[in-house]
């Protein structure tokens, strides 16, 4: 099932790169809210396997306190999902940024989810850093003044903190003897 | 070597506090980039041929020549001003980040006395260069001196890396990311926005949010 996280978004990623219709873009963001609610369920009754390829398969588990922020997450995920729709019907913006909006919001959400899943820190790290990138763009949606200036300082002022972030985690691997290719 | 390296570094990063233009800072980088390539080259013996590589392309190509060209075609193609506008005078700003090293030196060397692994000089240095960075973006009034605050901090990180680059090769190829999300995503692209928008990449035009 948790293959299904990261299949889902590029499939649906690529596919609002080629097919730009609006109905698309609002089908797309339904149907991933729908695998992400899915894949939170699934996990919760634990039914079905994780799925992952080997090498992949230690690096990410749910256990039950990332469950219960998973299951949080898709919860306002699939409202916020539900509301885009709603709000592309009312103010009409061009395809492109509408197909960014989309795009920006799957990959944000699946990051979220996959920071959370994640049991090794450079990949926690990694995700991070991408949920950065993804509601960047989404900040700047509105492509005004106030936007601009938004989108500048959330970017300087996260940049900076996953920066400071690295040196603990650079810290910690020091404090801990092991390599760093164990899990912390 | 090495120890000259690194020292070299840190006068580098002196020398940014008293200048006052962006050429000097476009400059800085470029040196630093071309230090780190060479401690790379002297220091790094244990990793493997494609960490090796990756080290190599991280230093000399992107720090040494593409990070620095990328600010002097942004410099350029806005037109900005050569000054960089501090806030803090500068000969205060160099006193402050000379008790940084001073502060970060004799902070490592404490370290290093009671935990294994640590060698001073570089974890000293990278220690100072990091917490000198933060000071250098606060006391600077321009968006592109605070990108240069950035990129110098995320040398003094990649400094830091290094020296644990022969045990853990994966947190350097983690840092060459950052370095990548830093130069594709926060240089080219808002920078040019903000010049054009706001007239000027002064930190006053960037007021009109309120809590």
């Amino acid at each position: 099932m948790l293959s299904l996280l990261f299949i889902a978004p590029l499939a649906l990623s690529l596919c609002v790169w080629i097919f730009r219709t609006r109905t698309f873009f609002n089908a797309a963001l339904l149907i991933h809210a729908g695998v992400m609610l899915s894949v939170s369920v699934s996990l919760y009754l634990q039914i079905g396997s994780a799925g992952l390829p080997g090498w992949a398969s230690p690096y990410f588990h749910a256990d039950s306190l990332s469950l219960f922020f998973l299951g949080l997450m898709t919860l306002v995920y699939a409202a916020s999902a539900i509301y885009s729709v709603h709000y592309f019907q009312h103010s009409r913006f061009d395809f492109k940024r509408e197909g960014i909006y989309t795009v920006s919001l799957i990959l944000f959400t699946t990051a979220m989810a996959a920071a959370i899943l994640s049991t090794h820190l450079a990949f926690f790290w990694v995700f991070l850093e991408l949920t950065t990138l993804s509601s960047a763009a989404l900040i700047y949606h509105d492509r005004t003044k106030s936007a601009l200036e938004a989108t500048w300082k959330y970017i300087f002022i996260c940049s900076i903190g996953i920066t400071l972030a690295f040196v603990g985690i650079v810290l910690l691997s020091l404090g801990k003897s092991a390599p760093f290719s164990s899990a912390i | 070597m090495t120890d000259v390296l690194i020292i070299l570094l840190g006068i580098s990063l002196l020398y940014v506090f008293a200048s006052s233009r962006i050429e000097a800072y476009i400059r800085t980088l470029s040196v630093q980039g071309g230090l780190l390539f060479a401690l790379v080259l002297f220091d790094v013996h244990s990793v493997s041929a494609s960490n090796l590589i990756l080290l190599i392309f991280e230093t000399l190509i992107m720090k040494a020549i593409l990070i620095p060209a990328l600010v002097y075609w942004i410099v350029r193609r806005n037109d900005m001003q050569h000054e960089v506008e501090p806030s803090l005078p500068q000969f205060y700003s160099t006193l402050i980040a000379t008790g940084i090293f001073l502060f970060g030196y004799l902070a490592a060397f404490k370290i290093s006395a009671t935990i294994e692994g640590i060698r001073p000089l570089y974890f000293g240095g990278s220690i100072s260069i990091i917490i000198a960075s933060l000071l250098l973006i606060v006391s600077r009034t321009r968006i592109i001196s605070h990108i240069f605050g950035y990129l110098l901090l995320e040398n003094g990180i990649f400094l830091l890396s290094l020296s644990i680059a022969n045990e853990m090769p994966a947190l350097v190829n983690i840092g060459v990311l950052l370095d990548l999300f830093t130069g594709v995503f926060i240089l080219a692209l808002f920078l040019n926005k903000i010049q054009a928008m706001f007239d000027g990449d002064h930190i006053d035009s960037l007021t009109q949010l309120k809590d």
